[in-house]
């Protein structure tokens, strides 16, 4: 594709993505918005694990740490559900939501020492163990975090325009622009930037080291590439972007609560970025979306699908269905995308390099039976 | 004093059953490197099948039946795994993730608001040895978990088979050059990892738990530190992790009043912080292989 | 103008007049009256749940469309699924919201916190799932009968006052989970327990936790002479296995989520007949009431394979009380929302035919009956439970403030 069809295709993809509010219902632009964040969040993590290669499962509590974090600066002192108290910074909302990035991006700081000491999927499941300690600090500190109910979530706004908010009211081309309009702007405007930005980073010089020190930390270090510095600083980006994505996942649902941030969350944000390709920018978007809306999307219109049996009626009806096509889809997609690549790499077929050709010796060297078998499995 | 034996004793009888978990997870990982989401399934799956079984054909026929049906729940995964060729080990654990979702959701359809016991003869027995109380399920489990271990380890160290094993998890490209089918290997691998599923299905329904619900195979998720504290390729590692977790849990549960700083049901999340502290002293758990470093 | 042209959300009217004079609000139209349910019906933990209770609230609707509907429409019921996932459940409230006049189902107390905002700010008359008395407080929230404390405080004072299973000085454990359900029944017994001499120990715990083998030793250990129990039917299992198998011979009182009819194809069905009380708010299932009967032979009628469960008798009367204030605001001709709750308001000695106490919901924040229903296991009865007494309120009741 030329420059110039790209730039076209873009800028007609944005207009279009502009242009949704007019026509989308509260509940679509719902779904947008929690889409949105979700991408946010996605491209995050897919730059720790696919491009820095750093496995972590703790996407949730960095999440958390946004949204609550964006909770308590942002929220006035008072009284929480089931009788607590609950304090508050009261700062300015947009400040706050800087302040929940920066908090965010501190806690993946905190963590990055930890991070250093372990490999792979030690990593991962280390990280897992933050999600549940997380969430315990979630249930327990209640002043902060409203305990197990939660707390709600004050409104963004800049100089009295609640930017997520019904106030004032505005009117524009016959559409009412309530809370769920604006914040679909809100949540574009971030998902935009959040997503041109780490373009940049990947594909520029940070992200060229990141992949060298993926591939091969050695080689990375001795051309010169400070290992601990860009481990941390990948955590600290990955953690910054969950970081907004929480907060926003907080604007749309408008009350967070604890459950939400557990392990199911984490792994599906894992799921996201896997499905779209490691490393991938664009395809932890296109993962996000799909793992996001897919659930949503389909219950909404689990009611029209005639041979299911209709809610509390006996028998499979579309609620578990829409949990087994959702499970399906996973492992189709992963399934379908492996193999997509497989034949894509096939038709490339790399360059002959000395390992390939030793291997290429090796198997000639081998007795038929071995051979064979070798082939059979496709080495 | 008594207290704290009493602890320790519901603390190993618990964490035997972990142990089975983990070491299902383990075997699998160090065969395949793919960590199996779907163990929690697979486990509910094992232990449906021996309780919708057990009233019509009695108890141990329904264990027979049921371990075969977790082992083939097993291979199905590996056949869905297979279908991945060369993919990367994450991408292939998250396609556990979407088996995980399919069999999870069909088998709580199944059981619905049911609750079925296994009709295990151990019931709900409990031997008494100076105040001291423990369920003959839970001995029956640690005695398993033991046994089945001891039997695992001597498979892989001293038969032709197990050498085999051992290198293709060691090395799967030389492994292969040598001859050895890395399939029958890895299937292997996929098929004792199902049953011990079943079997750590079966002990966590039984006493004094009730019978397998729709939510059991969550239980399994308990086990994940359990493997990671003893190092994810490390069968043996499982069975001390899994205990190390049982018994951290009970005692934080135990004294919860004496721990209340920690917060209300710390018993719960102990676990993950004793692995935490672990991996910074041993960064692949107390018995995993270290990772080699490439050049 | 192009833009605004296209778009269909340009023109949306407010309230708007039937052909009859009623005036209407959203979800009514001259022939039906929609109403919606979210529920859990796809987790593992809650599904089965969940489901009993929307069939109940749809044996309501089905009696009151065999007989006419009201106000000459039909009632329909909308179902929307939230797996358990609070996410989820904010996406079916809005989804639901603008095509219906009230909520006869919510379930899950993290997605009622959740979306109690929202409901308050749509005016939307809504039951949740639960009987905490902390939802008291929230206008629109209809919590039914006795709440958890209420029927903590009853059942305590029932086993010491009129069974006399409990003397002053005693100690007694409560084993509770995190949350308002809990929470609100540890607050409970704990000032009943004040009030009848008792000394009480508390154990939070998770509602994943299945094995509570290590806080009963402990209990036993502080020689509790009894276990309340405010957690799902598996803790009760749990608890009513260990405590026999360590000889731990204790009364243990459990309140309405914390029994399941299932528990009674399983081993410790022994020790729940010999040792559980349960405390609830609605009859139990089958009960000797027209009420309880009638729903019995509906859900059997409709359901034949499904197990027994008391509540779908609860989702029968959660479907009961918006009916009734959907009829006397149309009394009122009024079908909006705020018609709705106005009418709910005004609902004063509900009578259900004996599936709950009677209920008065005109005093904002007070819960709409104290007597709770005490009764024991019987494996015979379907449903798994007899009634021990008629309905109970114990004399310190009146002097506890619900908070």
């Amino acid at each position: 594709m030329s420059r110039v069809m790209r730039t076209v295709g873009t800028v007609a993809a944005l207009g279009v993505l502009v242009a949704m509010p007019f026509y989308l219902d509260a509940f679509w632009l719902q779904v947008g918005a929690f889409m949105m964040a979700a991408i946010i969040g996605a491209i995050g993590l897919t730059v720790l694990v696919g491009t820095a290669g750093q496995l972590s499962l703790a996407h949730a509590f960095f999440l958390a740490a946004g949204a609550y974090g964006y909770a308590f600066l942002a929220g006035e002192p008072g009284a929480g559900s089931a009788g607590t108290t609950l304090a508050g910074a009261g700062l300015p909302t947009p400040l706050a939501a800087l302040l929940a990035v920066a908090l965010a991006g501190g806690a993946g700081l905190a963590f990055s020492p930890v991070a250093g000491r372990l490999n792979g999927l030690y990593l991962g499941v280390a990280s897992l163990g933050l999600v549940f300690l997380g969430q315990h600090v979630l249930f327990n500190a209640r002043p902060v975090t409203g305990g197990f109910n939660g707390r709600s979530v004050p409104e963004l706004s800049v100089f009295g325009f609640r930017l997520t908010g019904d106030e004032p009211e505005l009117v524009l081309l016959g559409v009412p622009f309530g809370a769920r309009e604006r914040l679909w702007y809100v949540a574009l405007a971030c998902a935009v930037a959040g997503y041109v930005v780490a373009g940049r980073i990947v594909r520029g010089r940070p992200g060229r080291a990141m992949r060298l020190m993926r591939q091969n930390p050695i080689a990375a270090a001795s051309m010169g590439v400070p290992l601990r510095r860009y481990r941390a600083g990948a955590f600290v980006l990955s953690a910054m972007y969950a970081g907004l994505a929480g907060i926003l996942i907080a604007l749309t649902a408008r009350r967070i609560v604890p459950d939400y941030f557990g392990l199911v969350l984490s792994i599906e944000y894992l799921a996201m970025v896997v499905i779209g390709g490691l490393g991938s920018v664009r395809g932890a978007a296109v993962g996000a979306a799909f793992v996001t809306g897919l659930p949503l999307v389909l219950s909404h219109y689990g009611d029209d699908i005639g041979f299911l049996a209709r809610p509390g009626e006996d028998g499979v009806d579309a609620a578990t269905a829409v949990r087994m096509l959702y499970g399906a889809a996973i492992v189709a997609f992963v399934i379908g995308s492996a193999q997509q690549a497989r034949k894509a790499q096939k038709a490339r077929k790399g360059t002959p390099n000395a390992i390939t050709i030793t291997m290429d010796r090796a198997r000639r060297a081998l007795p038929g039976g071995a051979r064979r078998r070798l082939q059979r499995q496709g080495r | 004093m008594s207290r704290l034996i009493e602890l320790l004793a519901i603390g190993v009888s618990l964490g035997s059953i972990y142990a089975l978990i983990a070491v299902g997870f383990a075997v699998i990982f160090k065969g395949t490197r793919v960590v199996n989401f779907a163990q929690g399934s697979l486990l509910l799956l094992g232990a449906y099948v021996v309780a919708a079984l057990s009233p019509h054909t009695g108890f141990w026929p329904a264990l027979g039946i049921g371990l075969g049906a977790g082992a083939l729940g097993g291979l199905v995964l590996y056949w869905l795994v297979g279908l991945v060729p060369h993919g990367e080990h994450m991408t292939l654990s998250i396609l556990t993730i979407g088996a995980d979702v399919l069999l999870a959701t069909e088998l709580a359809r199944r059981i619905g608001s049911r609750v079925m016991p296994t009709g295990d003869p151990w019931a709900d027995g409990v031997w008494r040895v100076g105040g001291l109380v423990v369920p003959y399920s839970r001995t029956a489990a640690l005695l398993s978990a033991l046994l089945v271990i001891g039997l695992l380890f001597v498979v892989f160290k001293r038969t032709t088979w197990g050498v085999s094993w051992r290198s293709a998890a060691a090395d799967p490209e030389v492994a292969t050059l040598m001859g050895i089918r890395l399939r029958r290997v890895r299937a292997a691998s996929w098929l004792i990892g199902g049953a011990l599923a079943t079997l750590a299905g079966l002990f966590l329904v039984a006493f004094p738990n009730t019978g397998v619900e729709p939510h059991t195979g969550l239980l399994a998720l308990r086990a994940v530190p359990a493997v990671i504290i003893g190092g994810l390729d490390s069968p043996e590692g499982a069975v001390a992790g899994g205990i190390a977790v049982g018994v951290t849990e009970t005692l934080v549960a135990g004294y919860a009043d004496e721990l209340g700083f920690l917060g209300q049901g710390a018993g719960d999340v102990t676990p993950y912080l004793l692995m935490i502290l672990i991996l910074l002293w041993r960064p692949s758990g107390l018995f995993g292989s270290k990772e080699a470093v490439r050049v | 103008m192009l833009v605004g042209g296209c778009s269909g959300k340009a023109a949306e009217g407010g309230d708007g007049a039937g052909g009859d004079g009623v005036r209407t609000g959203p979800g009514v139209t001259a022939k039906t009256i929609k109403l919606g349910a979210i529920s859990d019906l796809s987790g593992a933990v809650f599904g089965p749940l969940g489901r009993t209770q929307v069939q109940g609230n749809q044996l309501y609707i089905d009696k009151v469309n065999a007989a006419g509907g009201i106000c000459g429409r039909k009632l329909e019921l909308v179902v929307k699924d939230h797996g358990y996932d609070v996410q989820k459940a904010t996406v079916a409230f809005s989804e639901l919201e603008p095509r219906v006049l009230g909520i006869t189902h919510l379930l899950g107390s993290p997605m009622t916190a959740a979306l109690e905002p929202e409901i308050r700010a749509k005016k939307l008359l809504t039951v949740p799932s639960s009987f905490a008395s902390s939802l008291l407080s929230s206008e629109y929230l209809v919590v039914l009968g006795s709440t958890y404390d209420i029927d903590m405080i009853n059942g305590l004072d029932y086993v010491t006052t009129k069974r006399k299973l409990l003397a002053k000085g005693d100690t007694i454990g409560h084993i509770y989970f995190e949350g308002e359900y809990g929470a609100n029944a540890f607050r409970g017994s704990s000032w009943a327990a004040g009030r009848l001499g008792l000394t009480i120990r508390g154990a939070q715990i998770k509602a994943t936790d299945a094995d509570l083998t290590a806080q009963v030793t402990k209990m036993k250990a502080e020689g509790a002479k009894a276990i309340l129990l405010s957690a799902s039917a598996r803790q009760t299992a749990s608890v009513a296995g260990v405590t026999r198998s360590i000889g731990m011979d204790v009364p243990i009182l459990t309140q309405a989520p914390g029994f399941d009819p299932a528990l009674l194809d399983t081993p410790v069905r022994a020790a729940l007949e010999k040792n559980l009380t349960v405390l609830t708010s609605y009859a139990p299932y089958g009960a000797d009431a027209p009420g309880p009967k009638e729903v019995a032979a509906a859900f059997k009628a409709k359901h034949p394979d499904a197990p027994a469960n008391a509540l779908a008798d609860y989702g029968y009367v959660s479907a009961q009380v918006l009916g009734e204030a959907l009829k006397r605001a149309c009394a009122e001709k009024d079908l909006t929302r705020e018609g709705l709750r106005t009418s709910y308001r005004k609902l004063k000695s509900l009578d259900t035919g004996g599936l709950m106490a009677p209920m008065d919901f005109t005093v904002p924040g007070a819960p709409a009956s104290t007597e709770t229903f005490i009764s024991r296991v019987d494996a015979a009865a379907e449903g798994g439970l007899v009634a021990e007494t008629g309905l109970y309120r114990a004399q310190i009741t009146p002097d506890y403030k619900v908070g």
